[in-house]
């Protein structure tokens, strides 16, 4: 039924990954040619087999429009601030420490993930809570399940 | 009898207070709406690493086997699954709460779990070891056409587009490549970085495919101000009790449902539900009430959804193909804690398998005091947590995850990384379990299909070896039944009373 529920016919983003698992599908072959028999014969089947499932899929997409509905639901700027808080603890983890790098990392994580208006004890409740959890899981590896945790320039 | 002796294995002081905390925590996370049962697997798999081989099993099993259950509660209470597996208790589960059943309901959905989760634990002790001694007949070929059934199999079950799926798998498949081949030795697709030739590891891979993207959207939207109808008073045991043994049929019944299509590679807990309860209502002398409270409703999904851990673990212990998703985690830590799946797990391994199967028969049982204290006593607690905690934990736990693993940084990061890839592709319906599985799968699928064409090349008869032995060739046939599925599918449509809510905040299923 035409009708402005229907303005992006096509599965636009669908057709898009489908042609770059095709590029990579291509990649993949290429990279073979310098491969023992033994290690190229499977990457190639499977290679071989993705590019043909994705054009099938893009041929079929285009041929038969169907948007592929994404539920644009919530905050976008609070989702890349997870990526991009989470981004910088599995980056500095190493440089920094583990400990401070979570800590810092968790209380961040506790505003993005937080919607409703904040007052003093809130917040204290909530940074307190943070350190005991970190503090605790710290501990737990550590010291119980022997898992010799980066230090980094901290700790 | 000397099996009998793996029991008092089981039943350490150690062995139960794991399975215990593991139902606890199972039970609390899977309460929590937008968590599944295979996420409470993923971000709780690396404490078990430090455990022996059995205890850390029993642990997995029985956080799996309470995620699943403890799904219930908020289907019942609050009308939204806790976890997929729980869609179809909320037809008949918030009803019942909504006139004042709340507590008859859990205690129902109680009972059934725990008896849905013996018949699946009983099923693996008795069908898994003469299974292994069958798949002793099974050569290399073979297990490469049993792990493409596994993928066929969750591209077309996972809701979404068969194609997609297929995508996926393939793409799951591409990324267990990169490192060192499995066979010959070759470095591969690791783009000069000496950093990945190790390949991807299994595990941290598992936990971001499938908790990064659910964070992702969980810090977008507020908290949904869930609203708890009822909270239950009493347990109503004995009430139950008696209703359990009027629908003892359908029990069973929704039991072996839920133990069969646990067995069945990459099907889980939720299709399971779903196949029990349209099973219960079409044989029910008053189906027209299914939907409005009826309690054979609830007891038909919750024996069925609990059925598949054990029914689920036979396939993955037997042959190293996961029956239902939380399955691809635990076996990929049994690949972490250097344990082979297949026949000999239960000829040189016994003590491992049938230790941990006695643990998770025990765990099961546990459910039913632990169940029904926390119905009554802490369900409020649990489903009030506030996002601004519940993200950052499941996150650092992740982090430190992932990290314990191989004590690796570089393991986080490619966590993490596959994480966020793993949420824009679901956008865009590629789901994760086929990805997941491909990864999983794809070391025994390439050791079967590299040997396969070795003997073949070796014997002049490639085809043949591949298309012309009778096992492969059985399951090839279910290999392009599965992928007609989606056709047939429509026909055999599961239906489902309009009241029904979909799963909040779960756009990632995954059980």
């Amino acid at each position: 039924m035409p009708s402005e529920r229907t303005r992006h016919p096509h599965d636009v983003g669908g057709i898009v990954f489908g042609l770059l698992f095709i590029a990579l599908g291509t990649w993949v072959i290429t990279e073979t040619a310098e491969m023992s028999a033994l290690g190229s014969v499977f990457p190639r089947a499977i290679a071989g087999a993705m590019i043909v499932f994705s054009t099938l899929m893009v041929v079929v997409r285009l041929i038969r429009p169907r948007g592929h509905e994404t539920p644009e639901t919530g905050s976008t700027p609070r989702r890349l601030g997870f990526v991009a808080i989470v981004a910088a603890w599995v980056l500095l983890l190493g440089v920094i420490g583990f400990f401070t790098t979570s800590l810092v990392s968790f209380l961040a994580l506790m505003v993005v993930a937080h919607h409703d208006p904040w007052t003093p004890r809130l917040a204290a409740v909530l940074v307190v809570a943070g350190v005991v959890i970190v503090t605790a899981f710290h501990i737990l590896f550590t010291e119980v399940l022997n898992v010799p945790l980066p230090t980094g320039l901290l700790f | 009898m000397e099996r009998l002796g793996y029991l008092f294995d089981a039943l350490t002081p150690l062995n139960i207070a794991l399975a215990w905390s593991g139902v606890v925590a199972g039970t609390i996370i899977g309460a929590l709406p937008g968590l599944s049962a295979t996420m409470a697997v993923a971000v709780l798999v690396p404490i078990t690493f430090a455990m022996e081989p059995a205890s850390g099993l029993i642990m997995l099993g029985a956080i799996y086997t309470g995620a699943i259950y403890g799904g219930a509660f908020a289907a019942i209470l609050v009308n939204t699954p806790g976890t997929p597996s729980a869609i179809a208790t909320t037809f008949d589960g918030f009803p019942m709460a909504k006139r004042g059943d709340g507590d008859l309901a859990v205690t129902l959905a109680t009972i059934a779990s725990v008896v849905g989760g013996l018949v699946g634990a009983l099923a693996l002790l008795l069908l898994a070891p003469p299974l292994a001694r069958v798949a002793l007949a099974f050569g290399p070929v073979e297990y490469f056409w049993l792990a493409i059934l596994g993928l066929t199999l969750i591209a077309a079950l996972s809701e979404g587009d068969l194609l997609k799926g297929l995508i996926g798998a393939c793409f799951g498949l591409l990324l267990s490549m990169m490192g060192v081949a499995v066979v010959g030795g070759d470095v591969r697709f690791t783009a000069g970085l000496p950093q990945l030739i190790g390949g991807v590891e299994v595990v941290s891979a598992l936990i971001g495919l499938y908790c990064i993207p659910v964070l992702i959207d969980m810090v977008a939207t507020p908290k949904a101000h869930l609203k708890v109808g009822t909270t239950p008073r009493g347990f109503r045991l004995r009430e139950a009790m008696a209703l359990s043994w009027r629908y003892k049929f359908n029990l069973a019944r929704s039991s072996v449902i839920g133990t069969l299509v646990g067995i069945l590679p990459g099907a889980g807990g939720s299709i399971a539900g779903l196949v029990a309860y349209s099973e219960a209502r079409r044989t029910s002398k008053t189906s027209k009430k299914f939907g409005t409270g009826e309690p054979e409703g609830i007891m038909s999904t919750e024996s069925a959804n609990n059925a598949t851990v054990g029914g689920g673990f036979i396939p993955t212990l037997v042959l190293g193909i996961p029956g239902t998703p939380p399955d691809a985690v635990i076996l990929g830590a049994l690949l972490v804690q250097g344990i082979r799946t297949g026949p000999s797990l239960f000829t040189e391994q016994a003590s491992i398998s049938f230790t941990f199967i006695y643990g998770l028969l025990i765990a099961t049982v546990l459910m039913l005091p632990t169940g029904l204290l926390i119905g009554r006593y802490a369900y409020k607690s649990i489903v009030s947590l506030p996002k601004a905690v519940l993200v950052p934990t499941i996150a650092f736990m992740t982090v430190i995850g992932s990290y314990a693993i191989q004590n690796s940084g570089v393991d986080v990061v490619l966590m993490f990384g596959l994480g966020v890839l793993g949420w824009v592709l679901s956008r865009y319906g590629f789901k994760p379990s086929p990805i997941v599985l491909g990864l999983v799968l794809g070391q025994i699928a390439e050791q079967g299909f590299v040997q396969g064409w070795l003997i073949g090349g070796a014997t002049n008869n490639l085809m043949g070896m591949y298309f012309g032995r009778p096992i492969s060739l059985a399951i090839i046939a279910f290999i392009v039944l599965s992928l007609f599925y989606p056709l047939i599918a429509p026909r055999l449509k599961l239906g489902r009373p309009p009241a029904a809510k979909p799963p909040q905040e779960t756009p990632h299923h995954a059980e």
